[in-house]
């Protein structure tokens, strides 16, 4: 089966559409804030108020988003969002993991006030400032993330 | 070994900005996407994936 192409854009684009409250985490935040890493998902931290899950749920329905852990079509739905889990889902913009707290138990409104707003063509969304996101990383420690921390902070020093 | 000695493109006495940092990553590679709009880096990531992508889905090695 051929992989979808990627167009993180194109979710992030139907995420404000629907006006769901996310900040933007994990490799693709690295990204946006300069750092040569590649990953092959977009990592979400969403808001767990009952107001952003219809708001989500309708964005994951345009998105056509799918569970990737099932062969097979497992929707997302309100008692998924409930659970306060990871939802790692397949797109038809490729891969898209709605985390509901990062680090050692983060949630959306934990990191708010760290987010910066990020631009894109006719879009505006939250993205986690870098010093965050590093910390949130050394925080948890495994090695995947560990092994991403020097690109990390080689590239917040030299941002400067 | 300074970076004169190990690329061979830099001349005897020109003085760059380092090349590695002390965890061997590559500032220069920082340096290119920090002169890159966030919407240019979006777009090298995304072209990276969807070669690899393309690769993996194509790819035979026999």
């Amino acid at each position: 089966m051929k992989s979808p192409l990627a167009n993180f854009l194109e979710i992030l684009k139907v995420l404000t559409k629907h006006e769901v409250d996310f900040i933007v985490v994990g490799g693709v935040c690295g990204v946006f804030h300069g750092a040569p890493i590649t990953t092959f998902d977009l990592d979400i931290l969403r808001a767990t108020d009952e107001a952003n899950a219809p708001k989500l749920l309708g964005a994951l329905d345009e998105l056509e988003g799918r569970s990737r852990l099932h062969q097979k079509v497992v929707k997302p739905n309100h008692g998924h969002l409930k659970a306060r889990g990871h939802l790692l889902l397949n797109t038809r913009f490729g891969h898209l993991d709605i985390l509901a707290t990062i680090g050692k138990g983060h949630d959306y409104d934990d990191l708010i006030q760290q987010a910066k707003t990020g631009s894109l063509q006719s879009i505006s969304f939250r993205l986690l400032d870098l010093e965050t996101l590093i910390k949130t990383k050394e925080e948890v420690g495994r090695p995947k993330d560990l092994a991403v921390l020097p690109v990390l902070r080689a590239t917040l020093r030299e941002k400067g | 070994m300074s970076d004169a000695l190990f690329f061979p493109m830099v001349a005897p006495g020109e003085r760059l900005p380092p090349v590695y940092n002390e965890d061997g990553v590559d500032l220069s590679l920082i340096r290119w996407m920090l002169s890159l709009t966030m919407e240019e880096r979006l777009l090298v990531l995304q072209d990276h994936i969807n070669t690899i992508n393309m690769i993996r889905d194509e790819i035979t090695i026999s």
